[in-house]
């Protein structure tokens, strides 16, 4: 859930789940070049924002600003073409079996979905491409490795 | 020239458009619509329709000035290569049967917007009636790089 707006992710790119409370986050998401980076199992991972990626009405700091400590942070990490990275959302909602279609030709060159499914409420909810997603330009400038980031105590 | 071709025709900004009847799959009151992010600006979200999927595009988004707050559109469902697509206009209009004869290309005078989605106009008794070609409105859209 962004925004408002109820978004898919297809199981199998799913490495994990978490869920950072306000004191949690601001402690845990460390920063690389002014872009947040969270630490699980021991590597550094980069955070991306949903809601900027998409445009979704928030200023590009505002995912640093609440990575860095306004709310609780939900991360969905993921993985595609040998890359992780955690996807910062507003709201997990939960797992369910869905049939995918495709989007009609008119979207075709968008790249970050993978199509759309018609959930158990009848509302069209669009399917994320992680593999699409991982080629945007800030997931890209993230996924350089940090070595030793600073923790923003 | 008796032999006329049948137009399914709506309203667009106080202009009268029209599609071939025969590619006119339903035309459905205002629908629950998925907005898609970082889309074309003309389309409007995705539809459920009966379980297909059918995206929508905002007609008036093609070079007209956006509807009025509180008007809510109409969508046309027309099918095109395969698939379905939505077109949202201001209100439906009649069938029309139009002459051959009447047909003549866009006028020169359209928005460069609207020229690449009309494929003619009807001159009628006592108006003018834009033939909108579909496949043009359903082909793979620019979509911005960011």
């Amino acid at each position: 859930m962004c925004q408002g707006q109820r978004f898919a992710i297809p199981k199998v790119s799913l490495l994990e789940l978490v869920k950072l409370e306000k004191d949690e986050a601001r402690q845990e998401i460390g920063r690389v070049q002014g872009a947040p980076v969270y630490r699980l199992h021991g590597r550094w991972l980069s955070l991306v924002d949903l809601k900027t990626e998409l445009e979704l009405g928030a200023a590009p700091s505002q995912a640093a600003m609440r990575a860095m400590g306004g709310d609780a942070v939900n991360i969905v990490f993921l993985h595609a073409d040998g890359r992780q990275f955690g996807l910062v959302v507003d709201e997990i909602i939960s797992t369910e079996e869905i049939v995918m279609k495709p989007l009609g030709k008119e979207l075709k060159g968008l790249a970050i979905y993978a199509g759309a499914t018609v959930m158990g409420d009848g509302r069209v909810t669009l399917v994320l491409d992680v593999g699409g997603f991982a080629q945007r330009p800030n997931v890209l400038t993230a996924s350089v490795k940090p070595i030793r980031p600073e923790v923003v105590a | 020239m008796g032999e006329g071709r049948q137009f399914t025709t709506f309203y667009l900004a106080g202009s009268l458009f029209g599609v071939s009847a025969d590619t006119v799959h339903e035309i459905l009151r205002s629908q629950e619509m998925t907005p898609v992010p970082l889309a074309p600006p003309e389309v409007s979200g995705l539809i459920n329709l009966r379980g297909q999927i059918v995206t929508a595009i905002d007609l008036r988004r093609l070079g007209m000035k956006a509807r009025e707050r509180g008007k809510l559109p109409v969508s046309v469902v027309v099918r095109s290569g395969g698939g379905l697509l939505s077109l949202l206009v201001d209100e439906i209009g009649d069938v029309v049967e139009a002459p051959e004869d009447t047909f003549q290309p866009p006028p020169e005078t359209l928005g460069s917007k609207a020229r690449e989605i009309v494929r003619g106009v009807h001159k009628l008794d006592n108006h003018l009636l834009q033939i909108l070609d579909i496949e043009a409105l359903s082909c793979e859209r620019e979509v911005e790089k960011t």
